[in-house]
This record gives C-alpha cells, structure tokens and sequence, in this order.
C-alpha cells in the first residue's frame, strides 16, 4: 500500500512510501530514512497519526491503527541522537575522574599544599570512586536499555550536573581544612552506606533478570531470594532508594553539607521519575500490589 | 457530555477543580494587588518628592516587596501538587534568581539600598506582575482579554531586558563590598564542611543570569510567535 508521509512541523509533504500490508510503524521508520530523507535516520523519527498526536510505538502495525492505503502519516525529527549506554558512560566516568582529580590535592584548587587527605577523606575517595565504577561496570554488563536513544543535547545536560556536582562536593572533602566527623558518624556512614551499595546493586540485577534478553517485556518485579530485594514490598523503585540512602549515609560518613545537597537534588529527580514509573506500573498491570509506594516506604 | 468533561480533563493534564481554581484565583489576585500597591506608593511619592523618592523607595516598600517575593515561592510548589501545569524547575530557577537579588544583595547591603537602581528594579519587577497575575486570572478561567493577552506578549520585550540590567548593576556592584565585608561568606574549617565565598557565587550567578535571560526571552519571543501572529492562529483553527 502507498502513505503519505507529511513533516510534522508545518505539514509539508516528505514524498509516498510503498509498504506491505503487515507493516509496523518501525517499517515506516526504515522506508522514510532509505527512500525520504537520509538524514532522519530511524531512531530520530517520532511518527504520528496526526502533527500534533501521540508518537506512534515502533512495534505497533499499521493494520491495528486502522492506516489504508493512501493515508497520510506525520514524522517528527527528534534531532540528533545517542545511546543511552553512550551517555551514561560519559556522564559516569567523570565523577570518577573528576574525584580522584581533585583527591590529590591539585594546585589548580587548592593552591601549593603539602599534606595529604586524611583517613575519612581517603575512604570518602575509595566510597566516591568504587561508586561510579560500579554504575560503569553496571552499564556495561548489567542494564538492559529498552530505549535506544535520546536527544544528544541531554548528554550535555547529564554531564553538567553530575561533574560539576563531583568538582563541588570534592572540593570540600578533601580541602585541606575539612574537619572528620567522630567515629560514630563515621563509622555509621560508612555501613550505611555499603549496604546501600549492595541494595543497589541487588535491585539492578534483579531487574535485568525480569526482562529475558534481546526483548522489550515488562514483567511486575517481586523479591527474589536475595533480602535486598524484599525492598520490593514496600516501593515500586527500591533502586532509586538505596541510591538516595547511599548519599545520605555518604553525608554522615564524610558530615559535610555540599555531599546532602547532592543527596538531595538526587532525591528530587528519582522521586520524579520513581512516580513516573510507579504510575506506569499501576496502568500496565490491573494487579499491581497496592501496598507500594514509589520511592519512600509507606510515604511517597 | 461526560466524555467532552474527561477529554478536557486530559487535555489540560492537571486537576483544576473548584477549589483549586478558587485558590488559584486567590493567590494571583492577592499578588496582583501586592505588586500594584507597589507601583502606586513609587509613583505617588516620586510625584510628590521627586528624584529624593528614588534614593528611600527601600525603605518604603522593601518589605511589601520581600512579602511578595517570599510567597511567590508558592509558584514553585503549584505544578509539584499538579496545580498548574508545567515543570516547577524553571518557575523555581527564576524565583531563586530574583530571592538572591533580593535577599542577598540588597537586604544584606545598606549601600545599595539608597542607589536608583533599586527603584528601578522594583518598577520594573512590579510591572511586569501587574501585567502576569492578571493574565493568569484570564488563563484559569479560559477566557481572553486581548489588551491583557496583548500586554503579556508585548510589555516583555523592553521590561525582560532592563530588570536584568538592574539584577546585573546590583550584583555587580555589590561584588567589591561582599569582598571587603565578607558577608554571608562561610569559610573552612566548620564542623559541617560547608563553604561559602559570595563574591566567587555573585560572579556564577551574573553568568546564569545573561545565560538565564537569554533562554527566557527566547522563550518569550516564541509563545508571542504562536500566541499573537493572526497566521498561526488561523492555521489551529483549521
């Protein structure tokens, strides 16, 4: 059958394509980037029904939207695109190095200094550290990405914050009048915090488990044997909230204010996105567990 | 019927029922009322003590001004409880922006309390609110007044600008006076580990602000684009 295929902005025609009768919208996608316009490769297309309409799924068929021959079809150009794994790399890896950076005490910060960081500093350094080549190795190994792209303007936008945020908190722990906190601080920090890490790391796998490879499935997510995941029960996201309780044992590990306030700017965009999913959940599965929260248990 | 009321619903993606709409009502008029008060008690002194009123307007409506300014915070708590539609972080960009101004620069700094330039800032502030709270009086409840609407895409263009200068001269000029005083400034070692030097933070905040003000009046250019060009709007119709 022949489409129409029109631009989203300003409705201008983009040329006919031929499809067969069983095609899917990402048959749409492949025809526009071969025949139509080679620069809209098919991740860079958002299609539509009409200009401003919903972004039609890839995996849906045109037979099921009801398109016929001779219907007009709107494609979006979403602007230039990149992986998901691509920015995660790039925004994980610069805390790391960033931190390490900034651990030895650079003339560029601090001027000529002598000393090195003290004991706290140093297993902030290795918590810091081991944190991000952990996502990195999680990123390689571990996440299953159900999206293949997003706009490259937000890699900028991920990098910003999580590097500049890195340079900020550093920069006050390993200063070279950063006052330690006393060892119960400490010490209560730092098994907070490594426990957090295990969590995490728990849930991540847990989740990649739940979606068998190479397929785009959506499975409700229930404790398995490991007790880290039991968080389960009580939130639709535990990942985001051992991520959150890392930071802030983080914060009473090192007692320094800068380290909360990224706790906190991380708590305010997990929630976000936590509810997101959480609300997804509750409309995909009619027999989501009720007793969940999104992100904080029996709270929000 | 009840279809028609859910797609609405849907459309305007937030739950402005009654009491929602009341207070919205509410709360811009009171703002509206805030800032108007403002203007009105500038200009009648500066009608009866001339250029004298520019150097004392502090005194006189600063703290209406903080009021105003410290309630305005509410705009960011609106679209986090889904009262308004939109993303609170810009709505708390701006409103953060205009607190340091405030907060930081000139309550803090009895020097540029008595300079012009604060007269200006707050006519300029307090116009560009007389003219937004009414236009959302309109917004929640679907009408359209066109001298209003007209207003809101319009007045921006010469009134963004200078209150940026202004944000800008203030800033800037209290720089030395923050370097010499040390005020607000925290310095290691605390046993929070927190530091915190103003001037270096003064001279990241003139960045997002020429940054800031360029994305906003971007910004506004575009809806006055789609809102006020007779084109556009035929086009929708269609």
């Amino acid at each position: 059958m022949e489409i129409e295929i029109l631009s989203a902005s300003g409705s201008k025609p983009l040329g006919k394509i031929q499809l067969k009768e069983d095609a899917t919208v990402q048959d749409v996608k492949d025809k526009i980037y071969r025949n139509l316009k080679k620069s809209l490769y098919p991740d860079r297309q958002a299609v539509k029904l009409e200009a401003k309409g919903k972004t039609l799924k890839d995996e849906e068929s045109l037979k099921s939207l009801n398109v016929q021959n001779g219907a007009k079809l709107y494609v979006k150009d979403l602007g230039p695109q990149i992986s998901w794994k691509n920015v995660f790399l790039a925004e994980y890896a610069g805390p790391l190095f960033v931190y390490l950076w900034v651990y030895q005490r650079p003339w560029l910060v601090y001027g000529s200094q002598s000393s090195s960081p003290g004991t706290v500093a140093s297993v902030a350094a290795i918590c810091w550290s081991g944190h991000y080549a952990k996502r990195l190795l999680e990123t390689l190994f571990v996440h299953r990405f159900s999206h293949g792209t997003m706009p490259l303007r937000n890699l900028f936008r991920n990098c910003g914050y999580y590097w500049l945020f890195t340079l900020y908190v550093a920069y006050h722990i390993n200063h070279p009048l950063y006052t330690p906190p006393s060892d119960t601080w400490f010490y209560v920090g730092l098994t907070g915090f490594v426990l957090c890490e295990l969590g995490n790391l728990s849930i991540h796998i847990l989740l990649k488990n739940l979606r068998p490879p190479g397929t785009k499935v959506r499975r409700i997510p229930v404790p398995d044997g490991n007790p880290f995941s039991s968080l389960f029960n009580f939130v639709s996201c535990p990942n985001y909230t051992y991520e959150f309780g890392s930071w802030l044992f983080f914060t009473i590990m090192t007692k320094c204010a800068p380290a909360g306030l990224f706790a906190a700017a991380g708590f305010y965009q997990m929630a976000v996105w936590a509810i997101g999913k959480h609300r997804n959940y509750k409309k995909e599965f009619p027999d989501y567990p009720k007793g969940r929260k999104a992100i904080l248990p029996f709270i929000l | 019927m009840m279809k028609t009321e859910q797609l609405q619903k849907k459309e305007s993606g937030s739950r402005k029922d009654g009491y929602v709409r009341i207070y919205l009502t509410c709360y811009n008029l009171f703002q509206f009322l805030g800032y108007f008060y403002v203007i009105g008690v500038m200009l009648s002194r500066y009608a009866k003590f001339g250029n004298e009123s520019l150097s004392n307007v502090y005194e006189n409506v600063g703290s209406t001004m903080k009021l105003l300014q410290l309630l305005q915070f509410l705009e960011v708590v609106h679209p986090i409880l889904g009262f308004t539609r939109g993303d609170a972080l810009i709505p708390f960009v701006q409103i953060f922006g205009r607190m340091v101004v405030l907060f930081m620069n000139i309550d803090v700094e009895p020097r540029i309390q008595t300079q012009p330039v604060v007269f200006f800032l707050f006519f300029v502030w307090s116009l560009i609110e007389t003219v937004r709270y009414p236009f959302y009086i309109t917004q929640i409840h679907k009408k359209e007044v066109f001298l209003i609407k007209w207003l809101r895409y319009n007045l921006w263009i010469p009134l963004y600008p200078s209150g940026f200068l202004c944000e800008y001269l203030i800033i800037a000029h209290n720089i030395p006076h923050f370097e010499h005083s040390k005020r607000l400034t925290v310095s290691l070692p605390n046993s929070w580990n927190f530091a915190f030097h103003m001037p270096t933070f003064s001279r990241v905040h003139i960045f997002v602000l020429v940054c800031a003000g360029l994305f906003l009046m971007k910004h506004m250019y575009a809806l006055r684009k789609a809102k006020l060009n007779p084109k556009v709007e035929s086009k929708k119709l269609k």
